[in-house]
């Protein structure tokens, strides 16, 4: 097969310009069709890895990698935090620890417009090792930094003051009339885009000292925010984590009862439909590369067609069965890989122009993230190249056999 | 040269069914060609001929009978024995020019020459040589659709002759071309066979083809007739 003569009589009759061009017309249109198969499949996968990364990564950049807490037991307090400090120490693969305080809150901008908001508050210094809540919150005193949305509905900008109420001790008086003990006012630290729609239009973060002042509970908190040294696996560690808390427990040496969660576990559902999603389309635009497949295969068997005086003079002039076979297979190669190239690039210019000059963007009420961008993944970029050029070569496979099937005498003994 | 035949057969035989009916094409045919020697088989249209040289040219196979290439028995070979069969013993001039559009008059004749193996530089080379010697050497560069039939049919004996082969089949080679260019392919015929020892078997019609050969068969109702 491997024959210097395989590869010219193969490109040649490919590009033929005989037969009025239409052998050429039909090798062209079945490069398209390949290239259309191969960037449809290379741009949903750059797309749906865009998509689904940014959600995780917007959701993991503001909030903690695990969260430990106390099932059950409600509050944690400075004892159990100590533990979990003390046990991601010694737990490989874990970072530094922060509680947090989360609850409910209402709060009022200076026009006296009034929003329901979620209070997170948290320690800003510890907190800056496991997310990037904190930014923007100074170390101490009475401050919030706001989600965007929440401080255009509060119309509050950085700099302004807002009041935030408790509302876990409301009284109803008897005229009907809330009366809402605990109410402090906080400077507005900063307004931040959080990357979440459903953060940015009620999340404050306030230090824990403020949230004191508010709820009356210094020392509780809701949770443990674990950080994750980089390249270490969420799931495994917080597994690992949660069998220290729970022998700690079980052995009698602490008296409480805890438990570590990876945070993106608590998105499983979410994941599992990315997933789903991402499998159904990938089998829907495959058809596509079938259908160019069956299409690259009647091409080929038109080309051998049309050559099939030649492939009698070949075999008059010595060519073995395995040159012919060679040939078609070749030919097959040759559409397969052009398409494939011609695919891979129309794709990196597609995303390129995505990512840099034409950002499309998203209802962000729908989809939490605003812009969609394109991540590659080369390993699954090779695959797809990889595995339409193997098919390529299957489906060459008839066509090769084809031209073979016809006696030599009967291609050379007509005009 | 030596006296062993270059090509020989033994009782071919050889019948087609067409819609039922048995069409006995070749009905037990002897016959041997010499180095050398030009050996003309003439006959009608439909008479057998192109069957008895693609039998010879190991093209097709006969119902029985044997072909004698070098002493080879060339239908009891393997396919891969065959197909070497025709590449190094064997010439083939189809009665149709039978060159390859997508490819020029020098690669043309250089492909039997890539076929057995050989690199493009050194092919090209041999080929070139063929082409000065049936006086194409100004043509090398063109597409067979830009030179005249005259100069096609040239370059398709160049190709059948470009790896050297002992036999060199010709089937009406000058069947479509002009009285002028068939005596031109006549004497390039007989001055290659007196140059290089090569045995040549021209089918034709062409009494003036049929003229210039050392021995001539007429071909009728599937049996061989000597006539000259
Ligand atoms: N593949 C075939 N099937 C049936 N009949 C054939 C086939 N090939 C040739 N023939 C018949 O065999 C006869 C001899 O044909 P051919 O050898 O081409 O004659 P010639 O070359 O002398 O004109 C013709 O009648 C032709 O129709
Ligand atoms: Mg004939």
């Amino acid at each position: 097969m491997s024959c210097p003569v395989v590869p010219p009589v193969a490109f040649r009759q490919i590009w033929s310009r005989a037969h009025s061009g239409v052998v050429r017309m039909v090798s062209m249109l079945s490069i398209s069709g390949i290239a259309i198969g191969v960037a449809a499949l290379l741009l949903l996968d750059a797309f749906m890895n865009g998509f689904q990364g940014s959600i995780m990564d917007f959701l993991s950049m503001a909030n903690p990698a695990l969260i430990v807490t106390a099932p059950g037991g409600g509050c944690l307090t400075g004892r159990d935090v100590d533990l979990v400090r003390a046990l991601a120490a010694s737990t490989p693969g874990l970072g530094s620890v922060s509680p947090y305080l989360e609850k409910a809150a209402v709060a009022s901008g200076e026009g006296g417009s009034v929003a329901g908001i979620l209070v997170r508050a948290v320690d800003p210094v510890a907190e800056r090792g496991v997310s990037s809540l904190s930014e923007g919150l100074p170390a101490s005193g009475s401050e919030a930094v706001l989600g965007s949305e929440l401080a255009a509905r509060l119309s509050v900008l950085e700099g302004d003051s807002i009041r935030i109420a408790s509302t876990e001790t409301v009284d109803i008086t008897s005229s009907g009339h809330a009366v809402v003990d605990t109410i402090v006012s906080v400077r507005v630290a900063g307004v931040r885009d959080f990357g979440l729609a459903e953060y940015n239009s009620g999340l404050a973060v306030v230090s824990l000292g403020t949230a004191g002042a508010l709820y009356g509970t210094t020392g509780r908190f809701s949770a443990a925010g674990v950080s994750l040294d980089p390249g270490a696996d969420a799931v495994e560690s917080s597994a690992a984590l949660s069998a220290s808390l729970r022998s700690e427990y079980v052995d009698s040496r602490y008296d409480r009862f805890m438990e570590a969660e990876a945070f993106l576990t608590r998105h499983e559902n979410l994941f599992r439909a990315f997933g789903l999603e991402r499998f159904g389309m990938t089998v829907v635009l495959a058809l596509i590369t079938v259908v160019a497949l069956l299409n690259l295969s009647s091409a080929l068997a038109m080309i051998a067609l049309e050559h099939r005086r030649d492939t009698g003079v070949l075999r008059a002039m010595g060519a073995t069965p395995g040159h012919i076979l060679g040939i078609g297979f070749l030919q097959g190669l040759i559409l397969g890989v052009s398409g494939c190239l011609a695919g891979s690039a129309f794709a990196a210019l597609a995303i390129l122009a995505v990512n840099r000059l034409v950002p499309l963007h998203l209802e962000d009420s729908v989809y939490w993230v605003d812009t969609l961008v394109a991540r590659v993944d080369p390993g699954t970029w090779l695959l797809t190249m990889g595995a339409t050029i193997a098919a390529c070569l299957a489906a060459s496979a008839l066509p090769a056999a084809s031209a073979l099937s016809v006696p030599p005498a009967e291609c050379v003994r007509h005009e | 040269m030596s006296d062993a035949p270059a090509l020989s057969c033994r009782g071919i035989r050889k019948s087609y069914r067409e819609s039922g009916a048995v069409l006995e094409v070749l009905r037990g045919i002897d016959f041997e060609a010499a180095p050398g020697e030009i050996v003309a088989v003439t006959g009608p249209s439909g008479s057998g001929k192109s069957t008895l040289l693609n039998i010879l040219g190991v093209l097709e196979p006969p119902d029985s009978g044997s072909v004698l290439i070098g002493g080879i028995d060339a239908w009891l070979s393997p396919e891969g024995g065959r197909a070497a069969l025709r590449n190094r013993r064997l010439g083939f001039v189809f009665q149709f020019h039978h060159l390859m559009e997508e490819f020029t008059v020098l690669e043309n004749v250089a492909i039997p020459l890539l076929i057995a193996g050989r690199a493009k530089a050194e092919a090209e080379e041999a080929a070139s040589a063929i082409l000065r010697e049936v006086g194409l050497e100004g043509l090398t560069g063109r597409f067979p659709s830009k030179i005249s039939g005259g100069e096609r049919q040239r370059a398709a004996m160049a190709r059948a002759l470009v790896a050297r082969p002992d036999v060199v089949l010709a089937d009406e080679p000058t069947g479509n071309l002009d009285p002028v260019n068939g005596e031109r392919l006549r004497d390039l015929i007989g001055q290659l066979a007196h140059d290089h020892g090569q045995a040549f078997v021209l089918a034709t019609h062409s009494a003036v083809l049929a003229a210039g050969s050392d021995r001539a068969y007429r071909l009728a109702s599937g049996l061989l007739i000597r006539e000259g």
